[in-house]
């Protein structure tokens, strides 16, 4: 990899994957991955300059932290446990919307006098009290872990590292209590927990985040721009529909209404008498849009989706920019 | 730095003359402590800021953070009498600090344990003295003391005759303050402290029956419910907790008095002859008596008076602990706030009555000791010359 180059972290395998170059090719932005999807390295078709490099989630957010890589797609739950600061080495620059995972604390369902963390304060004590040892909590998340217990004030707890299938650990005999993630909790009943009411830690999702100790050369900067930019474009189209009235009515002033009232913007008009107005309008007003055009005088109101809306701000880029002191 | 480490050095050695001709015997400890001891007994929370890791055997050992634990544990090891010892040590510990900290990550600490002395008060006084001679040795002639006594706070929750459920919570959130006063701040404007309505229809069904007859009523709630016991707590021991939270949501509460008087006598601060004339006011406002305790207090501050150290201008604190919850009863703090509150702290230390046994002796063993820090100790000379006193 070329120094200069942007390098941008994508998850090696899996769902995160797929979803990770669905979002960038929804962006129109390919991700090529090399020697026809053998090599862990790849390019992004449409804006040059940009390593793509295939790594593990977890890796990934480690090497935001360190500064080895640019950009990284992986879970905030990963960010918040590996990297011992983030607030000060990495920017969650966009939530993406797949990758939900929750991390919660769970306890045995048959521990009905626990519902809440300042229940299970009172259990964690009493255990300590009465055997001497405290309760055991099975996690791999040892530092999401003890941050949400220390602001619980919780302290008569000792952590069990548990690299896999935290939830059998408490039927296993090895914890009492886990701290783990959970997409839909049905692992969680058949294991006999339940998570507590105020147990959930973090609602995490996979998200697109910059390190802010790397190297930002001119070229990487040049290249997230172009990205980034496109990205905002695709964002502002999702949610908008280009509207297109055609007709004997007032365009101007109408144009104005549906603005203030529909959040509407106003991309042409003209008045007169083949009257015609074209604004962007987002998906929840599309219905009342074109029937009050049509009560004004429209004859057709055509609707088309957009593809990319580019502004003139580029805010994601922005944000980087500011947030790497430029 | 390279002045610092000298300075350190010479101040380290006058530390160890000082602590050899008080009549203490030089003791080693291990670096290379078992974690799980410091893990124990001060928490996960520990763990961020020690070295701690598996050895090759798959033990999960530590560098030692400090000296007293190892000490207590080389005690147990030689002492099998359980005799009277004073004890000095010296040498690095380690404590992990942040990428962006600036403190160091190993330091040499000096500290001494008097284990197993019989007048607890002579023993507290001579620690203390002890701790005074030592930043006299290192020329701070600029600093504070805080002080505080936990034997205190234990005697007066014995002696307001309380319900055994408020007893324990209370001695257990003196070492969470924040909590402590806001559970304080509700019984006093008479809010429920126990929000216990998740639980209240099994809580009013269990009202009234015994144990065995609750643990069955419990038993059959869960078969009923399909939920398979799983994890270290018994059906007898959720059964317990139960009653205890249906009998404290029925009949006991803290009356409002007592709330009031546990929140002024926390709050007392002040030098030490000050702070024992408002204990004594306040104790017998309410009709209670600590006189035992306090008498205590007055005779450890006398002795250290005779031995011509005074204490007259420490401040003295009801409600300090030092975040330690092994502390048993005197705690104390010198410390330099110019040196910036993360690096404070030139010596601490207090008495720790249950530490001994906890660890493996056969008996309880009193024991009181003090840690120094010489490089803090020079770093304070250095303010103290500066600063122009």
């Amino acid at each position: 990899m070329t120094t200069e180059n942007l390098v941008i972290a994508i998850p090696s395998k899996g769902r995160l994957q797929e979803n990770a170059n669905n979002f960038f090719g929804k962006a129109g932005l390919k991700v090529k991955q090399s020697g026809g999807g053998r090599e862990y390295v790849g390019t992004l078709k449409g804006v040059p300059n940009v390593d793509i490099a295939f790594q593990s989630a977890s890796e990934i957010a480690g090497n935001l932290d360190q500064g080895l890589i640019h950009f990284g797609i992986t879970g905030e739950d990963l960010i918040r446990e590996k990297i011992e600061t983030p607030e000060a080495s990495v920017d969650l620059l966009l939530p993406l919307g797949f990758g939900h995972a929750d991390v919660i604390v769970a306890v045995p369902q048959s521990w009905i006098d626990v519902a809440t963390v300042s229940d299970l304060d009172e259990v964690a004590h009493a255990y300590r009290v009465r055997r001497a040892t405290r309760l055991r909590v099975a996690t791999k998340y040892f530092n999401l872990t003890r941050k949400f217990f220390a602001d619980h004030d919780l302290a008569d707890y000792r952590i069990v590292e548990s690299l896999g299938a935290t939830e059998g650990a408490p039927a296993a005999g090895s914890a009492e209590v886990i701290v783990d993630i959970t997409s839909t909790g049905t692992t969680l009943r058949a294991n006999n927990l339940k998570v507590l009411d105020d147990g959930v830690i973090l609602r995490s999702q996979a998200n697109l985040v910059a390190s802010l100790t790397a190297q930002w050369s001119p070229t990487a900067k040049e290249a997230a721009r172009a990205i980034l930019d496109k990205i905002d474009a695709r964002k502002r189209a999702e949610n908008s529909w280009l509207v297109t009235a055609r007709g004997r009515f007032d365009a101007v002033a109408e144009g104005e209404a549906l603005t203030a009232e529909h959040d509407c913007v106003v991309e042409q008009a003209h008045d007169g008498a083949t009257g015609s107005l074209s604004l962007q309008c987002p998906a929840s007003a599309l219905q009342a849009v074109a029937d009050q055009l049509r009560s004004k005088g429209a004859e057709t109101v055509s609707v088309v989706k957009a593809e990319y809306v580019f502004s003139n701000a580029n805010p994601l880029f922005d944000r980087l920019m500011q947030r790497l002191g430029d | 730095m390279t002045d610092t480490n000298s300075a350190e050095k010479i101040c380290t050695e006058r530390l160890q003359e000082l602590l050899a001709s008080a009549g203490t015997t030089a003791v080693e400890a291990p670096v290379i402590q078992p974690a799980d001891i410091f893990l124990d007994l001060s928490g996960e929370a520990m763990r961020r800021r020690i070295f701690a890791f598996s050895d090759p055997g798959g033990d999960e050992v530590c560098l030692r953070p400090e000296l007293t634990i190892p000490v207590c544990r080389e005690y147990i090891a030689r002492e099998t009498e359980c005799a009277e010892v004073r004890y000095a040590c010296t040498g690095p510990v380690y404590r992990y600090q942040t990428k962006q900290s600036e403190k160091p990550r190993e330091f040499v600490q000096a500290g001494v344990e008097f284990l197993g002395c019989g007048d607890n008060e002579a023993a507290d006084a001579d620690v203390l003295c002890l701790a005074v001679r030592a930043l006299e040795v290192a020329q701070v002639t600029d600093y504070d003391v805080n002080m505080g006594d936990l034997a205190l706070f234990g005697a007066l929750i014995d002696a307001l005759d309380l319900d055994p459920i408020w007893q324990n919570r209370l001695k257990r959130e003196f070492w969470r303050p924040e909590r402590f006063r806001a559970l304080l701040d509700d019984v006093i404007a008479g809010k429920a402290p126990l929000a216990s309505t998740q639980q209240a229809g099994l809580l009013s069904a269990m009202a009234g029956l015994d144990q065995t007859q609750a643990t069955a009523l419990i038993e059959d709630t869960l078969e009923l419910s399909g939920i398979s016991p799983v994890g270290g707590r018994s059906v007898e021991e959720i059964t317990q907790r139960l009653m205890e939270r249906a009998a404290d949501a029925a009949a006991v509460t803290l009356p409002v008095a007592t709330a009031q008087l546990i929140a002024d006598f926390i709050a007392i601060e002040d030098t030490p002859d000050e702070a024992v004339k408002k204990i004594r006011a306040l104790t017998k406002s309410f009709g209670v008596s600590i006189d035992e305790a306090i008498g205590k207090m007055e005779r450890r501050l006398k002795l250290a008076t005779e031995k011509g150290v005074s204490f007259d201008k420490a401040r003295f604190s009801t409600g300090f602990g030092r975040n330690m919850e092994y502390y048993t009863g005197l705690v104390f703090e010198f410390t330099q706030l110019k040196l910036g509150n993360a690096e404070a702290l030139l010596v601490g230390g207090g008495r720790y009555d249950g530490l001994l046994e906890y660890l493996g002796a056969p008996q309880p063993i009193p024991a009181v000791g003090c840690a120094i820090s010489p490089r803090r100790l020079v770093m304070a000379a250095q303010a103290s010359a500066i600063g122009g006193t």
